[in-house]
């Protein structure tokens, strides 16, 4: 080794981790095609194998080169199909790779390593499946020799024998290190290599012996001895080596000078496995000492790993970019010196753009592919699958993700615990699988994706689940939470109890996964990464492990906030939304659940924290008052309103909700009647609009309220000083483009010091949260606006409207007194809402009309009007009394207008009776003593609706939801006849009234039609399925109507014919 | 490896001296870094009372700690004389804020004299001891005592 140049050394050591890199997959997938060999994957496996030896050899790492040649030994008879690759076998050449490896890490002590365990192993495969006859030869030496009786290396019978066949030549090759290598700039190794390509090295030594003194003849300093196994004839050898004739010997057993080796006892001592009497080795007992071995090792080798292979590509790029970089500092020195604004500002946007691309590519240069972690996973799965009595399938996706190398590394231990705890917790036995009614073998499966700026990694498996009922009860009783506590807890919180501290490694200390790292080893690492993890488990049917990552941790983007006079950057993988919360919605949005404010968002409760306020910083705006101060709030608060309002237009219907006509006074009565109730309650205090960043902590959301959003900016993180590593609600720290410092928030540690948990769970919460889902519920209606007049705005629900034309004044036709046009073939009659209804203004006569058609009675007929408006989707309100009359249902604001809706109905049955003349029929001779249960939950539809069943004259019963609507059936049993129920409802839908309906036997005989927006072929298979008889529009009466009048008198029928 | 390599006992020592309040007080130059002026600092909420905030020193951030209260003298105001001393600690740069930059005198450490007792317990764990310079006494200020301790 003396002579040997640490480089080459270096370069034997990095070229064989790559060689390892891929093995243990290969191997497995040797294994997985057991006796179907792929001949193309053994020789890969036996290349790697077999270029380690040969470097080994001539590095003298004896150790290395034996165990790599027993392995070749193995390989070659796999190859050669001589032994089938069954998991004991493949078992064994895994752990010697796992050896193997260990040796290359820490190449200088490799010499020292006992290796005695594989070779017994790997000779007793090898000679278990030889002939008799050939056994011997395995423990047979045979000496080389020189000519001149020097003995240069001893090889076993058994290996000489086995490369002659197939008609290969034995070679003894001598290359002088110093004349044939050095000279001609090469390193033993690329001879090697090359030798590789055409042969096999059966062994190769360096000639200590033969370096003389420094009297001796200088030309033949450093023998090197290979015997080399080839099917290259004689003839080209000394081209192919580029070697002198004299330097290549060939050798021929048979009639070889050698005899059996001197002292043969000594190696038959050394590998008692050769002998025939040995029993097979046995894989169990080694694959636990060994593996235990290699997680010690592995960790060293990530650590070790200090150089770094860059694709020469992005080196040049890397070159390009330096050059322009120095480029643009010479503009803008040029520019500088000649004072040009404008240069300079070019110069400046160069040195931008390269400024960004050079900092892309150092970050690629840090680049590796997950994969480098991914591939151990089959191993890991299959090992301890086996060791567990479990079958296994591990699908793997996404290879090709690239993260930072520190990631990557730091990655490595979390995932492998992860990957234990489903194979050992998750998936169950074959036997208990069978009796759930799954597939024997379980799956893991492990995925990496991209995905919104972020590395998205998931570990799923279809096994038993994670029962949070459990984890809860565990965790209570080590005294991690409280009960209290865990009562409000969500399913999802209740989960990421395990990855408390204190809470994995009590519990598993006796398994497998509970080895070296717990859960909360697992979270730390995560985190100490920026990474997040989710929990989702359903019991029985598996759980999912979901880790998001950033791609570097050097350069994160963040969202810079404000609050009191400083800024603060929030990592961007943290932020969900950002929400501005109006000061006129704050009421309706911000609920107080016990001491914790929560934001009510689209039904979710989402607890919030004040940046400020949990900072301790100083309050900017004035404390809450008492009494005394609230005149002058209150002016505070109306004049922000009204300046909200005039920027938010669509803020307007909830501020003005249920006022006339008077909007300007209403504002700010309104206002002022909202704020002495914000202050009255003592809900929420702040001023002003809120900003709310949304963040994201793992196990669950909240909102942060800031005074001020700034720019998302990619920022640089620098860590804290040791005084300040300790407070967890920062993560580090960045320079602004100013040069002032900004704190980086550390989204968990701010929760976790605000003693925060989601509130989803409680009582209060599930109130609030229904209350919340009723308003989205309520009385949201689309509708159509148009006017007749500037002045005037007019709406009608959208649901009746079937098309707007635009139509020529011309077009219009009277005849009879009436207006008609003609529309798709027939002559549509045409009618303007002032035909009706007095007090509104005409249409004006003009050239271009619009016509609104409407299908009612399966009759179509127009509106006229005079400009479409908008379609707006309101939540509304209508006054039904100050503009009441014949044709309209009320008044209401949309978009700063006082608006009329009109009854689209009433409207068309005065101004044409005649189209209702077959409803007259109907409703004519049918009993009127029929009461019919309504549930609805828009105040506006189910008046609507009750007003309209009332005037084909029956008794109608409303309830505001289905629940209301099944207490009220209780009750009120023996006068309902019918129910119409709509399908959208809290509490309980239709489908849910319907089902329960048709379950009791008191109500079951109950004909319900359900009344919808918008029926879809599913709701109308689900509705049936329900037990619902029928289906119609909301607000097309007449069918509607047609239905209840077709069930009356079916029910009719029925009593009549049970009368007689 | 820490920076705080004291120079050899015996020896002349250059220590720099500075007051606070009306205090002499001196640090061994060997871990003063640099002196600068006042400039901007970002408040870290949450953080000890005797942390001031952070600074960026030519892209580092550095944590500046008010000595006066670290020492439980007072609560420093700043002035246009006050400076803050960057002291290398640990592989990183810590600033200590001082109320005025006076000398640098040569000093032997053999004659440093024990804190006097009357000196709260807490003050005289800070420091090395107490040196007469032309019949000015000077408290020295240990620099890794001052700044491992983090309580408070």
């Amino acid at each position: 080794m003396t002579v040997m140049d640490d480089e080459i050394l270096k370069m034997y050591v990095d070229e064989s981790r790559e060689h390892l890199a891929n093995i243990e997959a290969d191997l497995l997938a040797i294994e997985d095609r057991g006796a179907d060999i792929d001949d193309e994957l053994v020789n890969k496996v036996f290349r790697a194998a077999h270029s380690l030896k040969g470097g080994a050899a001539f590095l003298n790492l004896i150790r290395i080169k034996e165990l790599a040649h027993k392995m070749e030994n193995v390989l070659d008879m796999i190859r050669a199909r001589e032994l089938v690759p069954n998991p004991e076998v493949i078992n064994i050449l895994l752990l010697s790779f796992d050896c193997l490896r260990e040796m290359i890490n820490s190449v200088d002590t490799s010499n020292d390593v006992d290796i005695s365990e594989f070779v017994v192993s790997l000779t007793g495969l090898t000679a278990a499946n030889l002939p008799v006859a050939e056994k011997q030869s395995v423990s047979n030496m045979v000496d080389i020799a020189l000519p001149d009786g020097r003995i240069v290396m001893h090889i076993s019978e058994f290996d000489l024998n086995h490369a002659q066949m197939g008609g290969q030549f034995i070679y003894l090759i001598v290359y002088d290190l110093l004349n044939d290598v050095q000279r001609l700039g090469k390193t033993p190794l690329d001879i090697l290599k090359n030798m590789i390509e055409a042969g096999v090295i059966l062994e190769s030594v360096v000639d200590m012996g033969a370096i003389g003194t420094l009297d001796d003849e200088p030309s033949r300093l450093f023998p090197f001895y290979i015997l080399y196994g080839t099917i290259l004839e004689p003839d080209i050898m000394p081209g192919f080596l580029q070697l002198d004739g004299n330097a290549i010997r060939k050798i021929t057993v048979s009639p070889l000078t050698a005899k059996p080796a001197a002292q043969p006892e000594t190696i038959v001592a050394k590998m008692p496995a050769a002998r025939e009497d040995i029993p097979p080795p046995q894989p169990e007992q080694g694959s636990t000492n060994v593996t235990e071995k290699t997680k010690q090792e592995r960790k060293a080798d990530t650590s070790q790993e200090t150089s770094l292979r860059v694709n020469v590509q992005l080196l040049e790029s890397l070159m390009n970019l330096a050059g322009e970089l120095v480029l643009g500092r010479n503009q803008l020195y040029q520019a500088i010196a000649q004072n040009e604004a404008r240069a300079i500002k070019l110069a400046g946007q160069r040195i931008s753009i390269v400024t960004s691309e050079l900092q892309e590519a150092i970050m690629q240069t840090r680049m590796q592919s997950i994969s480098n972690i991914f591939n151990k996973f089959p191993r890991v799965v299959r090992d301890m699958a086996k060791n567990l009595g479990k079958e296994i399938i591990l699908n793997i996706e996404g290879k090709e993700v690239e993260m930072d190398k520190t990631i990557i590394e730091g990655l490595s231990d979390p995932l492998t615990h992860l990957i234990r705890n489903s194979v050992d917790h998750g998936v169950e036995t074959p036997e208990i699988r069978i009796q759930a009614d799954k597939k024997p073998a379980g799956t893991v499966n492990l995925r990496a994706y991209h995905g919104a700026g972020q590395v998205n990694i998931e570990i799923s498996d279809d096994g038993k689940g994670i029962d949070p009922q459990k984890i809860v009860a565990a965790a209570i009783a080590r005294g991690l939470v409280t009960s209290e506590q865990a009562r409000i807890m969500s399913d999802k919180e209740k989960m990421a109890i395990i990855l408390l501290p204190g809470f994995s490694t009590a519990e598993k200390i006796t398994d497998i996964s509970g080895r070296g790292v717990g859960m909360d080893v697992v979270k730390t690492n995560l985190d100490s990464l920026g990474g997040q993890v989710e929990i989702e488990s359903e019991i029985g049917k598996g759980s999912t492990f979901r880790i998001k990552l950033p791609l570097t941790l050097a350069i994160i983007p963040c969202l810079f906030v404000s609050a009191g006079d400083e800024r603060f950057a929030i990592p961007q993988a943290n932020v969900e939304e950002l929400i501005r919360i109006r000061a006129a919605q704050i009421k309706e949005k911000i609920e107080l659940v016990g001491a914790a404010e929560v934001l009510i968002l689209r039904g979710k409760m989402i607890p919030i924290l004040n940046l400020a306020r949990a900072l301790g910083m100083p309050r900017t705006y004035p404390a809450p008052p008492d009494g005394g101060r609230e005149p002058e709030r209150r002016i505070q608060i109306a004049n922000r309103r009204s300046r909200v309002s005039a920027l938010f237009p669509e803020a307007k219907t909830a501020v003005v909700d249920g006022f006339g006509e008077n909007v300007p006074s209403a504002i700010k009565d309104m206002s002022n009647d909202q704020s002495k109730r914000l202050t009255g309650d003592r809900r929420f205090h702040a001023v002003s609009d809120l900003n709310i960043v949304i963040v994201t902590s793992g196990a669950f959301e909240y909102g942060l309220v800031v005074e001020g959003l700034h720019d998302s900016i990619e920022i640089v993180v620098k860590p804290l000083g040791r005084h300040l590593k300790a407070l967890r609600e920062y993560a580090g720290a960045t320079i602004m483009g100013d040069g002032k410092v900004a704190l980086i928030i550390d989204v968990n540690g701010l929760a976790a010091l605000s003693g925060m948990t989601s509130l989803a769970g409680t009582t209060r919460a599930m109130e609030l949260a229904d209350e919340s889902r009723r308003d989205n519920f309520q009385d949201i209606q689309s509708f159509l606006l148009f006017s007749n007049t500037p002045e005037e705005q007019l709406a009608v629900p959208l649901d009746l409207v079937q098309r707007i034309e635009q139509i020529k004044a011309a077009e219009i036709e009277k005849i009879g007194g009436r207006k008609v046009m003609q529309y798709r073939g027939v002559s549509m009659p045409l009618f303007c809402v002032n035909d009706v209804v007095g007090n509104i203004h005409p249409v004006p006569d003009q050239k271009d009309y619009i016509v609104i058609v409407f299908s009612l009675t399966g009759k179509e007929v127009g509106l006229l009007g005079t400009t479409p408006l908008d379609i707006t989707e309101v939540k509304i309100s209508l006054d039904r009394t100050t503009l009441k009359q014949k044709g309209i249902m009320g008044s209401t604001i949309i978009g700063k207008h006082t608006t009329l809706v009109l009854d689209m109905h009433e409207l068309v049955e005065t101004a044409f009776p005649e189209l209702f003349a077959e409803r007259e029929r109907l409703v004519q001779g049918m009993d009127k003593d029929f009461t019919i249960l309504l549930a609805e939950d828009s105040e506006f539809f189910r008046h609507q609706v009750t007003k309209f069943i009332e005037s084909a004259g029956y008794k109608v019963f409303a309830a505001e939801d289905g629940m209301a609507a099944w207490e009220l059936l209780q009750e009120k049993e023996k006068e309902i006849n019918l129910v119409v129920t709509d399908i959208e409802m809290p509490r309980l839908d239709g489908f849910g009234l319907a089902r329960n309906i048709r379950a009791n036997r008191r109500f079951a005989h109950l004909p319900i039609i359900a009344v919808t927006s918008l029926a879809g072929e599913d709701d109308f298979a689900r509705g049936k399925e329900a037990g619902i008889d029928d289906y119609q529009v909301k607000l097309d009466r007449e069918k509607l109507l047609k239905s209840i009048i077709t069930f009356m008198r079916r029910l009719k029928d029925v009593a009549e014919r049970q009368d007689t | 490896m820490s920076a705080m390599t004291k120079s050899d006992g015996g020896k002349q020592i250059l220590i720099s001296t500075f007051y606070l309040g009306d205090t002499l007080m001196g640090i061994d130059t060997v871990c003063v870094q640099e002196v600068i002026r006042i400039i901007e600092m970002t408040t870290v909420f949450h953080a000890p009372e005797h942390i001031l905030g952070i600074i960026n020193l030519r892209g580092r951030i550095v944590t500046i700690v008010d000595l006066a209260r670290k020492l439980d003298l007072f609560e420093s105001q700043i002035t246009p004389d006050s400076r803050i001393i960057i002291v290398q600690w640990n592989d990183e740069y810590v600033g200590l804020l001082v109320d005025r930059i006076h000398d640098a005198v040569y000093a032997d450490r053999n004659n440093f004299i024990p804190p006097p007792p009357s000196i709260k317990e807490r003050q005289g764990h800070f420091l090395e001891g107490v040196y007469n310079a032309n019949d000015h006494l000077m408290a020295i200020v240990d620099v890794d005592k001052v700044l491992a301790d983090t309580d408070k």
